[in-house]
């Protein structure tokens, strides 16, 4: 069978405007499982780090007991940055403390305080990515028989080679159920320590379905991560004008995106249930493409917000 | 009691009804030291609460605390709860990351009992417990299931959060202690479904490395250790003898036929005459229109003790509830009409007169209700005053049953093939499933089969895993023994769900049923849809389906002379219902709803040629009223079958079939007992003074035929002969 599948996908595969997609077969001790790979350019310049770092040093709401207010009043005496604030008598201990964890690029613990003091889809948040960039950047999306802890069955993760302006994506599928376990730690590997993870409504969803069905399977758990949830982001953003802000909408209405010939995610299950039953691979394709997709929008969508708040 | 008798017997209205008089002698209480074990803490609290522990508390406190598996099994107020509250919280203080979960059935009464352990841990410097269920805000989820370190829940939220037990992982891993309160309320189908529950329960704790001791809570039962070992899966060690002492205690029979009035009005001369002599009463009855009628009765023709009345039932708010609690042990309160839901664990304190208006249902409940009367040492008075049902009346002729007789056995079946492989996809979400776990159960990869190929389930190198689209804890309600659920709704809020089945007999469109006391009416079932519409019903009414039943033998598991019990298939058609106003008929409607067939277990007793159908018919009417006296369960948890030649049997049978699809082991039950069952039904058919039958013998309310062959006479000449031929074996 997976000769058959490994075959037809490519065949499907070459006819498809995604440009070239190796698949290979990845054999480890727990089992089999295949692996799609294919590439996105980036279509935005990401911001630079030392830019990056400034935005960061700036947000003196970082400092347990600098509210608005009081953030206000120290700027007008002068004090602009963490490393201004680091003389401070009252502030200054843990003004010094925030400087080092920037300095030293701590993302989830930036990500933490940030959440804490300002909100996890601030425009602030956003500055990680110069952070993260290239190496703990990922972009992620999942397919999944359904909500909470059903079997997982597909994972995207999208990655940034080096500094050359091209995201690698790969999707890791199971063939059957079977392999779900082996994709799961696969796709495990991708994820960087301390990552910055880009998803759509990932961070109640994908991350924590992921995270159950590894425990399910008692695999290694995944990394704490910084989550840029682009779902809440674009609320904040585009509510007004979109609506409900789902993917496809987000797509349609902001990155002037149509997806030709997609399936609506609701769907996607069915087409996994009705290829394991029937074992025709014809059944896959849309799939991987709706889950590809999924993730070029990501990227395109970081940018989109990358720019809104420039 | 004799001179209050004697007072009563001067009364104007008296008509002699306390037919019978039974006397309880006033047993001694035993009492022990405090175990050994018990850390130095909960000894000191005990001393300063000047507690004196009872033998089966010190007994019960030393079993947990030398980690074994335990079910307490002793009468109301007996302090089960601080017998396994003390060694659990004491243990809790010992070691900071132990945990514990303690499971109630219903989520009411782990609000009540909240209470209790929140006092019991301050006063042990233990972090407060906190509760864990559907209404628990989303916000706090998260900190209560990673900081506390004592969970209450009850089984239908503890169903669905199996399912993301890893989230619950430091709780579980530390998990010392596991407390199941109220077990006697699993029985049946919730019952075989908690079992289950606790089974998945068990396999996850396997994977944590737990290994938490059971202690469970229960009324008097019959076996108390079966009970438990059906639920758990495991030996569990009973404590059974109650060292509580008792005050004498007398039973007061009254039958209402002596006054040409209904009951009503009797029982509220009853409670007149109790106010009057300034005792203590609490009046259980079976409703709360008849609870709020009586107490509202009662206050206008007694109004000066109208302060002093209340009424209670399981829809009042919790303050509304609290307030009557208090009044009542306080003894501000003098009188309260009460449904079944003051049966539970709630302390009131003790009473002087209990009446119980009504046969509850079990002698479980019966003693539960009765063992609130007494107070300090005080003498106390039971009354019991029947409906017109064969069991009720059952009892009046034979009062040391109801006051001595032996508790009886809840029926539970965790081996229930249907509802084990619903529970199994639950379980396979939670865990993968290994084919040894399959075996353990009864099952083999061939049974699950249907599952595999409806693409529920899939087989891993990790075992067998869920691969459904939805969670199967949603499409699978704990105790469901057949394959749709009906949610019943009023006022678009879910009251109850049920199995189709019981939804057909007792939600057709104009039905009357009770809910925790509370009357509702079926407007429309749509089976379809699987949605009952409801609304209150505020009338006197109540209503019986009439059922025409035809079953088949299909297999025989065991056979004795004269009897045989196996699988069968029912086919029930609900023909009509029929409208009662307190017992009697006033009105019968027709039905038409499909018929229902489903295979489940059955029992029949065998004749050779002679009985006439009527015969046959009686005696098939007054066995099934009276299977609840030998299996825990209602009558109407039992069909029967009757005929002069049944085509499976080619003999004159009577078949009683397990009205739960798949069977949950009343139809064994009764095998095993056939003789005992032939032998009471016989004094009940002998005691009852009617000439051709009646209600309170052989005539069913709920007989789809009419009740039409009949021959009473006839009925008790074959249950005798039958005894006479058969009945000496077991």
């Amino acid at each position: 069978m997976s000769g058959d599948v490994r075959e037809l996908l490519s065949s499907a595969f070459r006819g498809l405007p995604f440009g070239p997609t190796t698949i290979r077969a990845v054999t480890t001790p727990q089992g089999e499982c295949l692996v799609l790979e294919s590439f996105v350019p980036l279509p935005f310049q990401p911001p630079g780090e030392e830019e990056s770092r400034a935005r960061l040093l700036s947000a003196l709401g970082l400092v347990h007991g600098i509210g608005p207010f009081r953030e206000m009043l120290l700027r007008k005496r002068g004090y602009s940055t963490l490393l201004d604030l680091a003389v401070h008598p009252r502030f200054g201990r843990e003004a010094a403390f925030w400087s080092e964890v920037i300095n030293r690029k701590e993302l989830f613990t930036l990500y933490q305080g940030l959440c804490r003091w300002y909100s996890p889809s601030h425009p602030l948040v956003l500055a990680l990515v110069g952070l993260a960039f290239p190496d703990h950047l990922v972009f992620i999306d999942l397919e999944s028989l359904g909500l909470s802890t059903l079997p997982i069955f597909l994972i995207a993760v999208g990655k940034a080679e080096g500094t050359a302006g091209v995201i690698r994506i790969r999707q890791f599928l199971a063939r059957n159920l079977a392999e779900e376990a082996v994709i799961l730690a696969e796709a495990l590997e991708e994820i960087p320590g301390d990552p910055v993870v880009a998803s759509y409504n990932g961070k109640a969803h994908d991350w924590r379905q992921w995270r159950a069905r590894l425990a399910y399977y008692e695999l290694p758990d995944l990394p704490q991560a910084a989550h840029l949830d682009f779902l809440f982001f674009a609320r904040r953003l585009w509510r007004a004008a979109v609506g409900d802000c789902s993917l496809t909408k987000v797509e349609r209405a902001i990155l002037g995106r149509v997806r030709p010939l997609d399936i609506p995610s609701e769907e996607v299950p069915l087409y996994y249930h009705a290829f394991l039953k029937s074992g025709n691979p014809q059944f896959l394709w849309p799939i991987l493409a709706h889950n590809r997709e999924d993730v070029v929008s990501l990227v395109a969508l970081l940018g989109k917000l990358l720019d809104s708040h420039a | 009691m004799r001179e209050l008798l004697e007072r009563l017997e001067r009364k104007k209205w008296y008509r002699g009804q306390v037919v019978a008089v039974v006397e309880v002698p006033p047993k001694p209480g035993r009492y022990a030291e405090p175990p050994p074990a018990l850390p130095s803490p909960a000894k000191a609290w005990l001393e300063s609460q000047g507690f004196r522990l009872f033998s089966h508390q010190r007994e019960a406190m030393e079993k947990i605390l030398a980690h074994e598996d335990v079910i307490l099994a002793t009468g109301p107020s007996s302090g089960k709860t601080l017998a396994i509250a003390l060694p659990i919280l004491s243990q809790l203080g010992q070691d900071p990351r132990a945990t514990a979960l303690l499971l109630y059935p219903m989520k009411a009464l782990a609000q009540d009992q909240l209470r209790k352990w929140r006092e019991l841990a301050e006063s042990l410097g233990i972090r407060a417990p906190e509760i864990y269920d559907g209404d628990t805000p989303a916000h706090l989820r998260q900190r209560i299931r990673t900081q506390s370190r004592l969970l209450l829940t009850n089984p239908y939220a503890l169903h669905q959060y199996l399912e993301w037990h890893h989230l619950w992982a430091p709780f579980l891993s530390n998990l010392r202690y596991v407390m199941v309160d109220e077990a006697h309320w699993y029985s049946g189908a919730f019952g075989s479904g908690v079992a289950l529950l606790l089974w998945r329960l068990q396999r996850i704790l396997r994977r944590y490395g737990a290994q938490p001791v059971f202690a469970l809570a229960s009324a008097t039962a019959g076996e108390p250790r079966a009970l438990a070992e059906k639920l758990l899966g495991r030996r569990v060690c009973p404590v059974a003898e109650d060292g509580a002492p008792q005050g004498r205690r007398t039973w007061w029979f009254w039958d209402p036929h002596r006054d040409p009035r209904s009951s009503f009005p009797q029982v509220l001369d009853l409670c007149r005459f109790f106010l009057g002599e300034g005792l203590h009463t609490l009046v259980f009855v079976p409703s709360r229109r008849m609870s709020e009628a009586l107490s509202a009765a009662l206050r206008e023709s007694a109004p000066e003790h109208a302060e002093q009345i209340a009424a209670y039932r399981a829809g009042f708010l919790p303050e509304e509830r609290r307030a009557v609690e208090e009044g009542l042990r306080q003894g501000v309160l003098r009188l309260v009409v009460s449904t079944c839901a003051l049966e539970l664990g709630v302390d009131i304190g003790g009473l002087d007169v209990v009446v119980l208006c009504g046969y509850p249902g079990s002698l479980s409940s019966a003693r539960q209700m009765s063992g609130r009367a007494g107070r300090a040492g005080r003498e106390a008075l039971v009354v019991y005053i029947p409906e017109e049902d064969p069991l009720d009346q059952f009892f009046l002729t034979h009062p040391e049953e109801l006051v001595f007789g032996p508790i009886e056995t809840p029926p539970l079946n965790p081996r229930h093939r249907a509802l084990l492989l619903r529970h199994v996809l639950c379980a396979a979400a939670e865990i993968p499933v290994r084919d040894e776990e399959l075996a353990e159960r009864g099952l083999g990869a061939g049974d699950l089969a249907e599952h595999r190929e409806a693409g529920l389930l899939a087989k891993t190198p990790a075992g067998w895993i869920y691969s459904g689209l939805a969670r199967p804890a949603e499409r699978v309600a704990l105790d469901a023994l057949s394959a749709r659920q009906v949610l019943l709704r009023v006022e678009g809020k879910v009251l109850e769900v049920w199995d189709e089945i019981r939804a057909r007999r007792e939600a057709f469109p104009g039905a009357i049923f009770l809910h925790q006391g509370e009357a509702f009416r079926v407007r429309a079932l749509d089976l379809a849809a699987g949605t009952a519409e409801l609304e209150r019903y505020p009338g006197e009414y109540a209503t019986k389906a009439m059922t025409r039943e035809f079953v088949r033998i299909l297999a025989r598991e065991n056979a004795a002379p004269g009897r045989g019990w196996g699988r069968v298939r029912v086919r029930e058609e609900i023909v009509g219902y029929q409208v009662l106003e307190r017992g009697r008929v006033v009105a019968t409607e027709p039905l038409k709803l499909p018929p229902l067939e489903y295979e489940t277990e059955g029992v029949w007793l065998l004749w050779e040629d002679g009985p006439s159908a009527g015969a046959l018919h009686g005696a098939e009417h007054a066995l099934v009223a009276l299977v609840p006296l030998l299996v825990g369960c209602a009558t109407g948890d039992v069909g029967g079958v009757s005929s002069p030649w049944h085509p499976d049997t080619h003999r004159p049978t009577i078949l009683v079939y397990d009205g739960f699809p798949g069977g949950i082991g009343i139809a064994q039950s009764l095998f095993l007992r056939a003789a005992e069952w032939a032998a009471r039904t016989v004094q009940l058919l002998r005691s009852c003074p009617c000439q051709g039958g009646c209600p309170r013998c052989v005539l069913s309310p709920r007989c789809g035929s009419g009740n039409q062959p009949m021959d009473k006479a006839g009925a008790r000449g074959i249950l005798e002969a039958w005894r006479e031929r058969h009945g000496a074996l077991g």
